[in-house]
């Protein structure tokens, strides 16, 4: 059953209807906001919590505004939307944000420089002679994706984790296509560096 | 476009086909093409397996669903445990100051001379009047509580808790913690039989230097809290409580209106503390910073609500926005550069936070007032001279018994021996050592505020613009907002005191040869709380030259000597989403008191 027509019958009252929405969406949602909320774990647990919240609320909506009510048209797209927001407005509230992602004009230039750092820190906490565990590599891609700058981790995390069309994830993020590809780009080739070792033995 | 770039859109499927049959041409001519579009691969794969996520907890799983269930109406799903709420429930208590007795420690003699009938009739009345002054003394503490040195034994110790919740002060939040109200206190006819069919909840595995608590369970209305004592482990005369000995007395009957007056002077609860808050911008530039070839106008920003304040400088990130430069990263205290090249969607916005600080405070606690005491004093003397001296020996037994106002009595017991010097009729001195035994009451008062930082998302914002102008607006901000609940804890409890007293006194005839004798004594102790004090003028009076009647007005004044109270204090993190403190303040004691009184003594010469 699709992620509509799941809402659809938990807005007409099918509490399992919800359950079986945030079961397919609860890792990838804390993936996200524990992506972009990195250095404030508990917060993005709360903001996790706090956006299935406002999924059951849509039903209190719902029956509120009757006809008037605006229908979600993707859940998955509404649920990565609204948890972008929360964490956005968590970081800006917590003063330790900059970065607002929201014109878009293009990555038209790029200094790989930025980069090393996160392979540096990389090969710094895990070595470079750890041998492959593939277990562990899950691990360690999600442990690099966190070192990544935060424009570069969220499409990253958004586009290749969770596998969103670039129509979606600029939706959520408000950046241009051409910007959410460049970094989408950035984001793999340091992680590919990052991870080269173990990519290889792979 | 790199070979990177081409393989970053062949993944995702966005090359045309004569990009990709450029793209197929390079990877075959190129072994190291090859080997980075493996790795890519391999990459996107790891990127894409649902291992790679993560899980919410079962806490956090659980947590919400039980949100989701008490507030959102959501049914059943599954098990999901739903949490219960500590329930707070106020509980009467017994209630009173801290009491003392006035000790009594002179002896008197009265050396008259005597006549053969005189002695003869002494001797038939001393076989019935020195049992009969023993019988007294000790008769007075035994009918108090059956102790002869009229301290509470281990069967008749006991401490009370009571607590009363002030409830949360923050609407909206914390909904669960009711707000109680003060149960009534103990009613008049609380007997002892009606007492002793309540349970005893005791704590356990109190160490030794800590007074056993106990607190009445009351059923569905009353409910005590237990407590440890936390004075100081030095007051070593404290001794633990054992449970098979715990009796309720009547002492505590009377108790009521002071346990209300204890309670009524609980401080204030914090006042609410609602999400608003004000927001104040500088209308000039504090100060530009040059990044790059740009300069930014850091602006000073001031944020207020009732739990934080904020001071922080912002940069103007409209104007930096538009303008081609350098990004920067947020750090703390100064903006720095991020790379040298600048993306134009890079909005930016950059705050330097200066300072976060919680300007609230709660109330101290305040000091429970010494209520003023009296004390009224039963006492027995054996006088006896010693052969052809001037100088007499004096035994002496007293029991008293203090209290405020309105209240219950304690007793005290004192024994005491001393020697006198000078001749009847004349001026005499005396020197009196004693040993003193009392039931101390102490009351402690314990105030707990807890605090749980929450967030609430929508919240009322004032703004106060360049020119002055305020208006206010809601942001779907989360912002932190603070709910705290008080928790008051009044204890009472008992324990026994033994104390050594020394004193001089001095007395004459106020007219040599005739009835009436006044004087003064001055007597010091030294216990194991309080240094003490008294000073008396007796007033005396003959009965023939056998007995003496007096009468001993007069005031003591004690201080404490031991260690004061221990205070413990929790800090909230202010980088925490919800935290908790605890404040916690012991006391307060009497430290030091003024108490006045009369003690009536009948004297007994022997020759």
């Amino acid at each position: 059953m699709s992620d509509e027509a799941l809402f659809e019958s938990f807005l007409d009252g099918d509490d399992r209807s919800y359950t079986k929405l945030y079961e397919r969406y609860d890792g990838k949602i804390l993936t996200y906001q524990r992506t972009i909320l990195r250095d404030h774990p508990e917060a993005a647990d709360d903001m996790f919590q706090e956006a299935f919240l406002r999924l059951f609320r849509e039903r209190k909506r719902h029956r509120e505004e009757g006809a008037n009510y605006k229908p979600i048209q993707s859940v998955r797209s509404w649920l990565f939307r609204v948890a972008h927001n929360l964490a956005i407005s968590y970081l800006r509230q917590r003063k330790k944000t900059i970065t607002f992602s929201k014109t878009g004009e293009g990555d038209h230039v790029w200094d790989e420089r930025l980069m090393a750092p996160v392979e540096e820190s990389f090969a710094e906490l895990y070595g470079e002679s750890d041998p492959l565990q593939d277990e562990e590599l899950y691990g360690k891609l999600l442990a690099c994706v966190e070192m990544l700058p935060m424009s570069l981790r969220e499409i990253y995390v958004l586009k290749e984790v969770n596998n969103l069309p670039y129509e979606e994830v600029t939706r959520i993020t408000g950046v241009t296509y051409e910007a959410a590809r460049m970094r989408l780009s950035r984001a793999r080739k340091t992680l590919r560096k990052a991870l080269s070792q173990y990519l290889r033995q792979e | 476009m790199d070979i990177e770039q081409l393989i970053s859109q062949y993944l995702d499927g966005e090359l045309s086909s004569e990009e990709e049959g450029e793209f197929h041409h390079k990877l075959s001519g190129s072994p190291e093409a090859r080997a980075l579009f493996r790795e890519h691969l391999a990459l996107q794969s790891v990127a894409r397996d649902e291992r790679v996520l993560h899980r919410p907890t079962e806490s956090m799983h659980n947590a919400l669903f039980a949100q989701l269930q008490e507030e959102e109406g959501m049914s059943p799903v599954g098990a999901m445990p739903i949490l219960d709420e500590q329930e707070s429930v106020a509980m009467p208590s017994p209630a009173l100051t801290s009491l003392r007795a006035f000790p009594d420690p002179s002896g008197d003699r009265f050396p008259v001379a005597s006549t053969g009938d005189e002695r003869r009739r002494r001797r038939r009345l001393m076989p019935i009047l020195v049992p009969l002054m023993l019988l007294c003394i000790a008769g007075g503490a035994w009918l108090y509580n059956g102790n002869f040195f009229g301290g509470n034994s281990s069967s008749k110790r006991f401490a009370y808790s009571s607590a009363e919740s002030t409830g949360d002060n923050v609407p909206g939040l914390s909904s669960n913690r009711e707000r109680t109200s003060p149960a009534n206190a103990f009613a008049s006819d609380d007997s002892v039989s009606a007492l002793e069919n309540n349970a005893f909840a005791m704590n356990e595995n109190v160490e030794s230097s800590y007074l056993y608590s106990e607190s009445i369970n009351r059923g569905m209305t009353d409910r005590g809290t237990t407590e440890r004592d936390a004075r100081s482990s030095s007051q070593s005369s404290r001794r633990r409580l054992e449970p098979e000995d715990m009796t309720i007395t009547a002492v505590i009957r009377q108790d009521a209106p002071t346990a209300q007056d204890v309670l009524n002077s609980a401080p204030p609860s914090p006042a609410p503390r609602p999400a608003t808050f004000t927001r104040t911008r500088s209308n000039t530039p504090v100060r530009n910073q040059l990044i790059g070839n740009n300069t930014i106008s850091v602006l000073s920003l001031r944020e207020n609500d009732d739990n934080w304040t904020t001071e922080a400088e912002v940069a103007d990130d409209l104007s930096f926005a538009n303008t081609e430069g350098y990004p920067v990263e947020w750090n703390e205290g100064e903006l720095s550069e991020m790379g040298d090249e600048w993306n134009s969607d890079d909005v930016v916005a950059v705050t330097t936070l200066s300072e976060r600080s919680e300007s609230q405070s709660d109330a101290p606690l305040d000091v429970i007032p010494h209520k003023p005491m009296f004390f009224v004093g039963l006492e027995s003397s054996i006088i006896s001279r010693l052969n052809r001296s001037q100088a007499s020996l004096s035994i002496s037994g007293a029991q008293s018994f203090s209290g405020p106002s309105g209240n219950d009595l304690l007793p005290e017991t004192r024994l005491s021996l001393g020697v006198e010097l000078g001749s009847q009729g004349a001026h005499r001195f005396f020197a009196t050592i004693a040993i003193m035994s009392y039931t101390e009451r102490d009351v402690t008062r314990t105030q707990t505020t807890s605090r749980v930082v929450d967030q609430v998302i929508d919240t009322t914002v004032v703004i106060v613009d360049a020119s002055g102008g305020v208006s206010r607006t809601t942001e779907s901000v989360p912002r932190d907002r603070v709910s705290v609940s008080t928790s008051t804890t009044v204890r009472y409890s008992e324990h026994h005191v033994l104390e050594f007293w020394g004193g001089v006194g001095y007395r004459f005839s106020i007219k040599p040869g005739e009835a009436w004798h006044t004087g003064l004594e001055v007597v010091g102790g030294v216990g194991t709380d309080y240094l003490h004090a008294s000073f008396t003028i007796p007033v005396s009076y003959a009965l023939g030259n056998t007995f003496r009647l007096e009468f001993k007005p007069g005031l003591h004044y004690r201080t404490l000597h031991s260690s004061s109270e221990p205070v413990t204090t929790g800090t909230l993190n202010p980088s925490a989403t919800s935290s908790s403190i605890e404040e916690r303040v012991v006391g307060p004691y009497n430290k030091q008191s003024l108490d006045g009184g009369v003690g009536i003594g009948l004297i007994l010469f022997l020759d």
